[in-house]
């Protein structure tokens, strides 16, 4: 008997086919869409009695055209691309504060050095003085305000998190009811195609930000996360930032114990670069900017400005208990066993007296150095335990420096005869040294009778003899080598008399006067703190460019300018190369993650092209089925017709 | 084969219009700066470089500024040394041309014109270049010399207030450059010969080393005479004041006989001198020796026929600044005396002074500059006295003087000379190593123009070939087609 069961299951095939076609066209554009295709099979045949006969079309299911390799790959390659674009935004953030241009830190240290060099050939002009300061004082705020970007990029990249760790949360939700919905309806036979590409889609969303892989499973999804593998199952898995006292980060579960490694994705990036890329450079800032400190305080503490002796000075860097021994009081630069020497001056008769401090500061509190400044003639010093600082003051009609200079006169107090002896010169020898003096002969200076004094040093080791009677002129000056003078007046010396001088290269050996901030260049220790020293910034003529009295004398600025040229930094780089490496560094890390992001973006490129070679919608293929079933529609609508007409021909022959 | 779908297509065009927007940004900027990098990360390596050769030609700039401040000052100090010379050498004419002017008004003429000089000189030594003197070494600030003239002194004494220790500027850190030196190295430079004495008063040098420089004037002075006993014999009313004998005991003698025998009356001489008579009513009676030398005595008391020699012992002081302070005179073969105006000393062999007086003495060997000149004047003047050989010789030695002082500014004009040559040789090498750095900074950072034009033109045909094949693609469409 006929019947139109095959012609209906056409139309509604092709019906269903249309439509499908349809879907894909006006998805064409969609992103995140995977084109989906009918799967036509025969419906049951039935048996009349002599034949199996087939009874049409039906569609058994739509499918959705996709790769899980490629998807897979892609959103791998995804959440590479997130993490290295996150890393490298960081980066270039970090390298802009680094740029060498103008008004950089580059060119704040060449005028640093280019202003000192004019300053030590004009010690005693004002305005080269001021210029100095200026200078000083901008490259200072240089380090502050790449010390401020830092921060800035600090607290930027922890709001940066937080708000990825909220979005995160949310998409998780998200993807963890999706993927029930999938679940169910998966378990009921249903293809649900749009829901696992929007599902596809939150999987990439998700992927920019952390590491995330979906693994199919009969129903529904499983997920892996990063190098934990930490399977997250259908309840909803949340994370949640944990910031440390030290300013790092770690990420966790809600609950959980343990830091996550989160592997790939931007939120990795922002992890890593707060806990160790930004640290990083701002560890080397730090460190360029601690040695810069150390060592100009060194030279301007002991030098003489165009101000004159010191009457009094205040340390800038303070103890945290003026009791305990320095070694334990918290000072940012350290202080160690060593000298220290103050020189008096006596601003009435132009004399100047040489003092040593011995400095052992595992057993030296501020207020126990107090106490030994305090018996250096004429010098008074005070351990405030309010303040935790140090105060040295000089009583009226004296003043003080510590720049070694040499005794205008010997010590008399071996000395029996009557024969003046003055010191003379500027000691330029590396190592400091006490040099002995030993009178061999008793007579008259310039007299007609020998009369020798033997110079020792340190070790004991003969320096020279030198003829003080017969030849010698009373008052000349006898050369006695790395700038030291001596002369001796007419008068009498007798054998034995003995006298010494220390001749002092450096004149603090200790660390002392960098430790606590004495007649210091800079205030603070590191790149957030360091400024120009108020008395400094208040009084330019403060600068110490000389090691003595004369107006004209550069050298102490000079010492400045070779510091240029030292292995300063971990006694490795100089000032600038350390820069220079510094920023060479960041520019490299941003080099390769510009690399690694351009190579990564291709290959995204070429795996999206892939994809949409598997699951993408070509308007003309679509259009070219569309055809296809429309006379197939056309084909079934005659096979309904002509069955209608049979069947009704056959109507006529009953009636 | 592979699927190609319009949105494929789309993605392509976007994705590589994307990389050659970026591509032409950046010839953008190299043709627009002319550099060839906006940032270290474009090319690490060769930012490196450039900053590098950056800071090394700011180096040599700074270097090249410094070296122009230095040569300044250096020019005038050459310039006012070799004036300094051009005086020297007037001067050492006037005292080769002095012992043939016999005419007292035009050796005052001369003397005049050393006035001149020493001014001149003095000037020279006092000048200054921006504020600064240029021959007050390190201490710029300090006027370096002032001609004190004091009446105790024999001349006037030049006191240097300057530095020993030269000022220097660094021009690199391994150049430094003395641009100030001490005016004592340059004008003061001595040495120290025999000290002569010109005079009467029987000192002698001593056997010590002395410090005085230039001239002195010894002043001899009698303080007191005694009388070895039993003759009587007393000091004068005016013997403090009037003795011009100076002497251990039995230097100087008396001859004196009591013609009268009642100690009333007699001779007396001194020395060997002229015999005087004496009466028992003399207290102040005057004997002048056969050398000269004078001795007042009292006779009032002579011993009742006494006849014989009479030992005498004068006692005195030595002074080399006027008599403001005085060395008791030991009659030792060396005594130290110093001036208390210049702190320099003098040694004198006084076992042979006899008489009080002025010698005049010279440390040969010891005028600096100044002191050569204010001693020629002094000369020309001939104010202490000398006979024509003295001072013949004398002219002789204040030659010796100033041209040891011309040699002596010589010197450091060829120092000098020397610096300003180096100077400018390290200006041209300066001026080619800027020019070879500049040269290797341009290839490394500086932008191919040409090769940029270029390359944009290429980009921007890409570009458009980009849109081109988009559109070929997107053109193919069944729609066109259907009815």
């Amino acid at each position: 008997m006929l019947n139109f069961n095959a012609g209906l299951s056409a139309l509604r095939s092709s019906q269903v086919a249309m439509d499908v076609i349809g879907n894909n066209i006006a998805n064409a554009n969609t992103p995140g869409y995977h084109r989906q295709s009918v799967q036509h099979v025969q419906s049951a045949p039935l048996y009349d009695g002599d034949f199996w006969r087939g009874t049409g079309v039906d569609v058994s299911r739509i499918n959705q055209i996709a790769s899980a390799n490629v998807e897979l790959a892609l959103t791998a390659n995804i959440a590479d691309t997130g993490n290295v674009q996150q890393a490298r935004r960081i980066a270039s953030q970090i390298e802009n504060s680094l740029l060498p241009s103008a008004g950089s830190i580059h060119q704040r240290f060449q005028q640093f050095f280019d202003n000192f060099n004019s300053l030590q050939s004009e010690p005693e002009n004002a305005s080269q003085q001021r210029i100095v300061a200026s200078t000083s004082q901008n490259l200072a705020g240089e380090f502050n305000a790449i010390s401020g970007e830092f921060q800035e990029l600090k607290v930027a990249t922890r709001q940066d998190i937080e708000f990825s760790i909220r979005q995160v949360n949310q998409q998780l939700s998200a993807l963890s009811e999706l993927n029930q919905q999938i679940s169910n309806a998966q378990a009921i036979g249903q293809n649900p195609n749009s829901l696992l590409d929007s599902h596809q889609q939150l999987v990439n969303d998700i992927a920019q930000t952390i590491d995330i892989k979906a693994v199919p499973e009969s129903r529904g999804f499983t997920y892996q996360f990063a190098q934990s593998r930490v399977l997250i199952s259908q309840s909803t898995f949340q994370l949640e930032a944990n910031f440390q006292s030290d300013g790092s980060v770690e990420i966790r579960e809600q609950s959980g114990q343990i830091a996550l490694d989160l592997g790939a994705g931007s939120l990795a990036a922002m992890q890593h670069s707060l806990n160790d890329v930004i640290p990083e450079y701002e560890s080397q800032i730090s460190e360029l900017a601690s040695a810069l400190i150390t060592s100009v305080d060194h030279v301007q503490a002991t030098g003489v400005s165009q101000y004159g002796p010191l009457h009094s000075v205040t340390s800038h860097r303070t103890v945290s208990d003026t009791e305990i021994p320095l070694a334990e009081a918290g000072l940012p630069f350290e202080i160690k066993e060593g000298e220290l020497y103050i020189t008096v001056h006596d601003e009435l008769t132009n004399q100047r007296t040489q003092h040593q401090v011995l400095i052992d500061p595992s057993s030296l509190s501020l207020t126990e150095l107090a106490k030994e400044i305090s018996q250096v003639p004429h010098v008074q010093a005070v351990a405030d335990p309010n303040t935790n600082q140090l105060t040295v003051v000089s009583e009226p009609g004296y003043g003080f420096d510590f720049a070694g200079q040499l005794p205008t006169e010997a010590d008399r107090l071996t000395i029996t005869g009557d024969a003046g002896i003055s010191f003379h010169g500027v000691y330029t020898g590396a190592e400091n040294q006490e040099l002995g003096f030993e009178i061999l002969d008793t007579g008259q200076v310039g007299g007609p009778a020998d009369l020798r004094v033997r110079v020792t040093d340190q070790a004991g080791n003969e320096v020279g003899e030198y003829q003080l009677g017969s030849g010698y002129e009373p008052g000349s000056i006898i050369d006695l080598g790395d700038g030291l003078q001596i002369s001796f007046a007419s008068g009498s010396l007798n054998a034995g008399d003995t006298f010494s001088v220390f001749a002092v290269n450096n004149s603090d050996t200790s660390g002392t006067l960098v430790g606590l901030g004495l007649n210091s260049f800079f205030e603070g220790s590191n790149a957030s703190d360091i400024r120009l020293s108020s008395d400094v910034s208040n009084d330019p003529s403060r600068i110490s460019s000389g090691r003595s009295d004369d107006s004209a004398d550069g050298s102490n600025a000079k010492r400045i300018l070779e510091l240029r040229d030292m292995a300063l930094v971990n006694g490795e780089l100089s000032l600038e190369d350390h820069l220079d490496r510094t920023t060479t560094s960041i520019a490299i890390e941003v080099n390769v993650l510009n690399d690694l992001e351009t190579d990564l973006v291709s290959f995204q490129n070429i795996l999206s092209r892939e994809r949409e070679s598997i699951s993408g919608v070509d308007p003309n293929e679509e259009m070219i089925e569309m055809l296809k079933y429309q006379r197939s529609f056309q084909a079934a609508v005659r096979v309904i017709t002509t069955i209608d007409e049979t069947l009704s021909e056959l109507m006529n022959i009953i009636r | 084969m592979f699927r190609i779908t319009p949105f494929s297509a789309a993605q392509t065009t976007i994705f590589q219009n994307r990389a050659q927007a970026s591509r032409l940004s950046k010839l953008q900027f190299q043709a627009s700066s002319g550099l060839k990098y906006s940032r270290p990360s474009e090319n690490p390596m060769e930012n490196r470089t450039i900053s590098r050769l950056n800071r090394t030609l700011e180096s040599l700039a700074t270097q090249q500024s410094r070296i122009n401040d230095v040569q300044q000052p250096l020019n005038n100090s050459v310039t006012n040394l070799i004036e300094a010379n051009d005086l020297l050498t007037r001067a050492k004419q006037i005292a080769l041309e002095a012992p043939q002017s016999i005419n007292e008004g035009a050796q005052e003429v001369l003397a005049a014109e050393l006035d001149s000089i020493i001014n001149r000189l003095q000037s020279i030594g006092n000048s200054q270049y921006q504020d600064r003197y240029l021959y007050s070494g390190a201490a710029g600030d300090t006027e370096p010399f002032q001609i004190l003239d004091n009446a105790g002194l024999a001349i006037p004494f030049v006191v240097y207030g300057g530095s020993s220790q030269n000022a220097e500027s660094v021009i690199s850190q391994s150049i430094s450059i003395e641009t100030a030196f001490s005016g004592a190295e340059i004008f003061m430079q001595r040495g120290r010969g025999a000290t002569m004495f010109i005079g009467n008063t029987g000192a002698a040098p001593g056997a010590g080393t002395d410090s005085e420089i230039g001239r002195a004037n010894l002043t001899v002075s009698h303080t007191l005479t005694t009388f070895s006993g039993g003759s009587g014999v007393a000091a004068g009313v005016d013997s403090a004041e009037g003795d011009t004998i100076i002497g251990a005991m039995g230097q100087h003698q008396l001859t004196l006989t009591d013609t009268s025998g009642t100690g009333t009356s007699g001779t007396v001489s001194l020395d060997g001198g002229p015999s005087v008579a004496w009466t028992s009513a003399d207290t102040n009676l005057k004997l002048t020796g056969l050398h000269g030398g004078a001795v007042f005595i009292d006779t009032t008391a002579i011993a009742a026929g006494f006849s014989g020699n009479v030992d005498i012992e004068a006692a005195g002081t030595l002074s080399t600044d006027g008599g403001a302070t005085e060395t008791v005179i030991d009659f030792s073969n060396n005594q130290v005396v110093e001036n208390s105006i210049t702190g320099n000393v003098t040694h004198i062999d006084s076992s042979g002074v006899a008489y009080a007086g002025v010698d005049s003495l010279e440390y040969e060997g010891t005028a600096d500059a100044f002191t050569a000149l204010l001693e020629l004047r002094d000369d020309l003047q001939n104010t202490r006295g000398l006979d024509s050989a003295d001072l013949s010789e004398s002219l002789e030695r204040r030659f010796v003087d100033l041209q040891r002082a011309s040699d002596q500014i010589l010197n450091v004009v060829g120092e000098q000379s020397v610096a300003l040559q180096q100077l400018d040789q390290m200006a041209v090498q300066n001026e080619n190593q800027q020019l070879d750095l500049s040269s290797r900074l341009s290839d490394v950072g500086s932008a191919d123009l040409a090769k940029v034009i270029v390359e944009m033109q290429g980009v921007q045909t890409t570009m458009q070939f980009n849109y081109a094949a988009l559109s070929i693609v997107q053109s193919n469409n069944l729609l066109d087609f259907l009815g």
